[in-house]
């Protein structure tokens, strides 16, 4: 090919370079866990800090108790939340979006009036999400020992969880990616089971 | 240009098929199933109906099963919380051969235990929650298919939670 005939055929070239191209990456990228929705990127990048505090509050609460129940059940959550932490970063890794959300928090959630109105009633003033403690809060339970911290530990926990279990609901209800639900709804399971046993440790005081 | 959109389609087709079947697709034979719709932590000894029991209500302290070998029977509602926690079970008849057992101890390792018990019916077992599988020996092909499979398998309850022992004690 001359180079005159090589700049004619230019545009048609680039076309063809373009849509083969575009092709290559359809036919590479064929499941759903390649292709995110919003409320599938926004919920991993949320739930993520949302399992940030459980695992906070449970290191806490570990170090200011020497009950062996309290201290099993925190080791437990601060493993399963961690692990849980690191299964949707690797998601936001992979479909190449930013781990931490640009936006405002559970701006994901937000296309529900029914969702907006029950997300209104789980937020503490000053929280960050649903069933999130504030600072304050925060502080409280790293100023408390023995039985005064296992109670606000297992208050908050349990607001913690009723939150969450609404944060994984949601995004069942918006995605049908399997990898997304499967995990959201062993959250939901989970985390209500863990309520019902926080629930009795609660009445045992 | 049609022929190199062509050649580019057709090699990105050919990429994504070549990607390695993943194990939890592969069927086991003669593997049972139940959906497992209880587990609660309770502080009482639970009923369970299978032997070993394949998941249910159970203790709040889990067995460590991070590749633990126990030589003697081990309780039904810790080994439970093990199976919730995403690990493969292995038990056997105690007059299962030496040989056999030493080969059964030997594939134990991350998210799986292994332990006698002897109330079962088959001289080997695999349990994971929810699932089991009996064998008559560690030779079968379906014992390494079953724990490729279900150590930290789909149908784990708890994603991510550790098999590592409970720092200070159960």
């Amino acid at each position: 090919m001359s180079y005159e005939v090589i700049k004619k055929q230019f545009p048609a070239l680039l076309i063809g370079v373009v849509v083969g191209a575009g092709l290559f990456l359809l036919g590479q990228s064929s499941t759903p866990a390649d292709r995110p929705n919003a409320a599938e990127i926004g919920f991993a990048q949320d739930m993520s800090v949302h399992h940030q505090q459980a695992i906070e509050m449970s290191s806490l609460v570990r170090e200011r108790t020497d009950n062996q129940d309290i201290r099993a059940f925190a080791f437990d959550i601060i493993n399963t939340q961690a692990n849980q932490r690191g299964m949707m970063l690797g998601w936001l890794d992979l479909w190449q979006q930013p781990l931490t959300a640009p936006g405002k928090p559970m701006a994901w959630m937000a296309d529900s009036m029914t969702m907006n109105a029950q997300m209104n009633d789980s937020f503490t003033p000053g929280a960050y999400m649903p069933g999130m403690a504030t600072t304050d809060e925060m502080d409280q339970l790293a100023s408390l020992e023995g039985i005064a911290a296992e109670k606000l530990f297992l208050e908050l926990m349990i607001r913690h969880h009723k939150g969450g279990v609404m944060m994984a609901a949601g995004v069942i209800e918006r995605s049908d990616n399997e990898t997304v639900t499967r995990l959201a709804q062993t959250m939901v399971n989970g985390q209500q089971a863990e309520m019902d046993y926080m629930n009795e440790l609660l009445r045992t005081y | 240009m049609i022929s190199l959109s062509a050649l580019l389609f057709v090699g990105g087709t050919w990429w994504s098929s070549t990607a390695q079947q993943s194990a939890f697709e592969q069927e086991i034979v003669g593997l049972t199933s139940t959906i497992v719709t209880e587990r609660s932590h309770v502080q009482t000894e639970v009923d369970y109906k299978d032997a070993p029991p394949v998941g249910g209500n159970h203790a709040p302290q889990w067995l460590a099963c991070n590749g633990s070998i126990y030589d003697e029977p081990v309780v039904d509602e810790n080994a439970v919380h093990s199976l919730e926690h995403g690990a493969v079970w292995i038990t056997y008849k105690p007059d299962l051969s030496n040989e056999q057992i030493e080969a059964l101890k030997s594939k134990v390792k991350g998210y799986s235990f292994i332990s006698p018990y002897p109330e079962q019916e088959s001289p080997v077992m695999l349990t994971a929650w929810g699932v089991q599988l009996s064998v008559d020996s560690v030779d079968d092909e379906r014992v390494d298919q079953f724990l490729a499979k279900f150590r930290q398998g789909p149908q784990t309850p708890e994603p991510g939670a550790t098999c590592n022992a409970i720092p200070g004690g159960m």
